[in-house]
């Protein structure tokens, strides 16, 4: 089929400038996950004489408390918590669309069950639910992924199921069974590629979302924790500092959080439909 | 109207059920040694043993379900490995202090929600209509744990608008008599207006981040149903027929567009529980959320459970309410015929 | 209650277009006269209603023209509408919607009373009630108590033209009120708003693609396409002897007796003269400027037309 994703989501549409500010952001984010190590400091080097420096001219953004350099931890942590948003949406919206798609799809006692699994699900805020899955789980990158993961699979799964229950009533569906494909087939190859368009975007908000949950966790102390450049686990550090203070190991890179969940926030809401 | 309500309530009901089911998998099934896990990592092995024993983890699955089932729908949430005590008493003592923040919360994110979303929605397009879309965003992609520093930071320890974030009251002050739980309140009943203020101004901070993170998500919504429902057929007519624009939008405009924005704020009060965890323990509130921080840190499960079991039920709880306000809001819910 | 609506030159622009979707239409209507707007979809008639209310969609504006009701100008190019209530009122195309779902009936129907006719609340029931009973509801008490989903299509257009009523407006244009509605409905409306001229003696527009309820309702009829009126007059002189290629096209296609010769296309909006050109059998090069309104019959029977002749009325 000649017609794209994209023309799913919104067809003939021209971005937004806030979403291309988004995007711009985004990428420059990319940017410095891919070559930041190579030309900043060590992030990891501590160095007590010149610990808890401000903004200068040789530590753009100050040091820490171990005499790290703040820019170049900050810069660091992007590629953790970039990887961890992105990570955490394509996984929640893989499975939680599929899950979806089965449950619209098949029906029956199956789409029951789902649902049903998904409302107790949804009983719990996102944030609470990976509070106790880490909890459970353990400390470790790969357990925060899955924790965070769960949290968001409910909306896929009923963003998908909805679509599912509508689309599968059209034509071209019957056209397919006619012709004699199998149940997974046209689910698969038909179905999905047109009911996935509201999950695309919503994919982007969870990025920003999945963040603002892993730094969440990282700063209550479990998940991520130091010596991980993370900004959760870097604020966290910071949070005493401030009562000297002593405000750049704290508020850097919490404001790196707000400008990475900010422009996924842009670029979601645009593919959303709402202008600016 | 009845069938709405039956069908409402065996469905919250079986997500109740759910709720505890699931969180009986999550802290007794998931984990490959809780009581290791329990334990910490510096316990030795008599300690983690003592631990099995004394929370019956040497048992088998299914006796081990059937004794947090009959616990669980007496109420006992289990007791707390910190504490020593019961993990309901406990949480039950500082639902209060939580309740307080989420109502200050609340009320502050609905005002500046609505005013915001408002002004937007009626001054569509113009500058103040951006102004609000940005500080929508801003609001909903800040961490709130920052937020929540930079506020402390600026208003209490460069301003000095603000007390210190200790706790409810002062620390020299003596609370009043419980009546409401809410001390401003109860402060005020008791005919203690400086009592009352104090406690206003320790809650303040903590609202007002919290708040501000919830006026997003409200903001937003008001905005849009806002302007939704001043597209719509009879607001036409009410221009029509020479009805101010003031009347218009709030008598059609916000009216009609309640039934979506009171869905938000049900949304909003779950991120609020979530977000109380990280303001209570960064503001040293005694509420739950401190609690579960506590929990957290000393690897307490069965003090978690309890809190997740609270705040899944009252999750739950509120969307119910949530469903059952409808019935007030749009009559054509309440008295059935054609379909919205 | 003397009512006169004068429309003259009126020029409406559509930004999107970049033309003119009305062009230099001028009538009047007098005081418990029914005038017919007639044309097919797109032909300007709604614009026109709109902007005589001042409430023109975004990307239109007047830019040429002006608006009087009973000798007061209520809007003309560059300048913000002026029309009050008491001017003029409009009855929409389809009632359902039109009310607010989440209002009781009585209390919208107070409410426009009291705004118009400052009436105490107690008054304003009564007056509520009476309305109702004007526009033929029976059980008008029921109905105030009821909400707007709870009636049916026909009953809520009577409660539209109550709405109306209770401005005292002297002019009501009706959009094509009856298009949304069952056609045993559709005549009970038009007697309504045939009775409701003859008790208030307003003046009414009435919006219609409707040729059969124009002949049978209307005093005068208009006959508009692409935004220019082709032809005006008393509905029997226009109806039976319509002396433009347009209305004869149109009337022809009511009787189905079509010339095969006239292309049925949609409207040609960069046409600077006439604005039937293209379709018109008996087009000429003289079409190429805009037409001039000509007098051909008694009692103000104008067509737009180069081939009309002149006739001393």
């Amino acid at each position: 089929m000649s017609v794209t994703i994209r023309d799913r989501i919104r067809p003939g549409h021209r971005v937004g400038t806030m979403a291309l500010i988004g995007l711009v952001i985004i990428a420059l984010l990319l940017l410095l996950a891919m070559i930041g190590g190579m030309v900043l400091p060590d992030p990891l080097r501590t160095h007590a004489g010149s610990a808890m420096q401000p903004p200068s001219a040789d530590h753009w953004l100050g040091t820490d408390r171990y005499g790290r350099d703040v820019l170049s931890r900050t810069v660091a942590a992007v590629r953790v918590d970039l990887f961890i948003g992105v990570v955490v949406a394509l996984l929640s919206m893989t499975v939680g669309s599929l899950i979806g798609l089965l449950a619209g799809y098949v029906g029956g006692v199956v789409d029951e069950a789902i649902t049903r699994c998904v409302d107790v699900l949804m009983a719990f805020p996102s944030f609470v639910l990976a509070i106790i899955l880490v909890a459970v789980l353990g400390d470790s990158v790969p357990n925060v992924l899955i924790a965070v993961t769960i949290g968001f699979l409910p909306y896929f799964v009923r963003l998908t199921r909805v679509e599912v229950l509508r689309e599968r009533e059209l034509d071209y569906v019957t056209a397919a069974r006619v012709v004699g494909n199998g149940r997974a087939r046209i689910a698969l190859r038909h179905l999905m590629p047109n009911v996935v368009g509201p999950s695309l975007v919503q994919a982007t908000l969870v990025s920003g979302w999945a963040i603002l949950n892993a730094s969440g966790l990282a700063f209550l102390g479990i998940g991520i924790r130091p010596p991980t450049p993370e900004w959760g686990v870097m604020v966290a550090e910071g949070a005493n500092d401030i009562i000297t203070g002593q405000w750049w190991t704290s508020m850097v890179p919490g404001a790196m959080i707000l400008v990475a969940v900010m422009a996924f926030h842009l670029v979601g809401d645009d593919l959303r439909g709402k202008q600016w | 109207m009845v069938r709405y309500l039956g069908r409402r309530l065996v469905s919250a009901a079986v997500t109740v059920a759910g709720v505890v089911l699931v969180v009986f998998f999550v802290v007794r099934v998931i984990p490959g040694d809780s009581a290791a896990l329990r334990a910490g990592p510096n316990a030795d092995p008599s300690q983690i043993q003592a631990i099995r024993d004394r929370y019956g983890l040497d048992d088998p699955l299914w006796q081990q379900f059937r004794t947090y089932l009959s616990k669980v729908v007496q109420g006992d949430f289990g007791t707390s490995m910190r504490t020593d005590g019961s993990v309901t008493t406990e949480l039950l003592a500082r639902l209060p202090a939580s309740l307080e923040l989420a109502l200050y919360g609340l009320a502050f994110a609905a005002v500046l929600g609505f005013v915001l979303g408002l002004s937007g929605a009626a001054l569509r397009g113009t500058a103040w209509d951006a102004v609000v879309r940005v500080i929508a965003v801003i609001g909903s992609s800040v961490a709130i744990f920052w937020l929540g520093l930079l506020a402390i930071y600026v208003f209490y320890y460069r301003l000095s608008w603000f007390p210190a974030p200790i706790d409810r009251i002062p620390l020299s002050a003596t609370p009043p008599p419980t009546v409401t739980g809410l001390i401003t309140f109860d402060a005020l009943l008791a005919g203690n207006p400086v009592l009352a203020g104090e406690a206003f101004s320790q809650i303040a901070l903590p609202a007002l981040t919290l708040g501000f993170v919830l006026a997003a998500p409200i903001t937003k919504m008001v905005r849009t149903s806002v302007i939704e429902s001043l597209s719509k057929d009879y607001v036409r007519t009410a221009r029509s027929v020479g009805i101010p624009f003031r009347t218009i939008l709030f008598k059609d405009g916000l009216r009609n567009a309640m039934l979506p924005i009171v869905t938000t704020v049900g949304i909003v009060f779950g991120y609020m529980i979530g977000g109380n965890v990280i303001i209570e323990s960064l503001f040293s509130w005694p509420g739950v959320g401190q609690y579960a921080y506590k929990a957290i840190s000393a690897h307490d499960l069965d003090a978690l459970q309890g809190f997740v079991i609270v705040i899944g039920l009252l999750y739950v709880t509120l969307n119910l309410l949530i469903d059952l306000s409808y019935l007030l809001i749009d009559p054509r819910v309440r008295l059935g015929g054609r379909e919205a | 209650m003397v009512a006169r609506l004068e429309i003259r030159d009126l020029t409406v622009r559509s930004e999107s277009r970049q033309q003119p979707v009305l062009r230099g239409v001028s009538f009047s209507v007098e005081p418990g006269q029914i005038l017919g707007l007639v044309g097919e979809s797109g032909s300007g008639k709604t614009i026109t209603g709109l902007a005589v209310m001042g409430m023109l969609p975004s990307g239109f504006e007047i830019t040429g023209g002006h608006v009087s009701v009973l000798g007061r100008e209520i809007a003309s190019a560059g300048r913000p509408s002026a029309r009050k209530a008491a001017d003029a009122t409009m009855v929409f195309q389809n009632p359902l919607g039109a009310l607010n779902p989440t209002m009781r009936i009585g209390k919208q129907l107070i409410r426009v009373l009291r705004r118009n006719r400052g009436l105490a609340k107690h008054d304003a029931h009564d007056a509520a009630l009476e309305l109702l009973q004007r526009v033929g509801i029976s059980g008008a008490e029921r109905v105030l108590a009821s909400y707007p989903h709870q009636l049916s299509g026909g009953m809520t257009q009577r409660v539209m033209i109550a709405v109306a009523l209770a401005c005292d407006s002297a002019v009501i244009i009706a959009d094509e009120p009856t298009t949304a509605l069952d056609v045993t409905v559709q005549a009970q409306i038009f007697d309504l708003v045939t009775r409701v001229v003859a008790e208030n003696g307003c003046s009414v527009v009435l919006v219609t693609h409707d040729l059969p309820a124009v002949a049978q309702l209307c005093d005068r009829v208009a006959v508009l396409y692409a935004g220019q009126l082709m032809e005006i007059g008393d509905a029997h002189a226009v109806l039976e002897q319509p002396q433009h290629p347009y209305t004869r096209f149109l009337l022809d296609s009511v009787t189905k007796a079509g010339d095969p010769n006239v292309v049925d296309l949609g409207p040609d909006w960069s046409l600077t003269g006439c604005r039937y050109a293209h379709r018109c059998p008996l087009v000429h090069d003289a079409c190429l400027s805009v037409p001039d309104a000509v007098p051909v019959g008694p009692r103000g029977h104008v067509v737009s037309c180069v081939l009309a002749e002149a006739r001393v009325v």
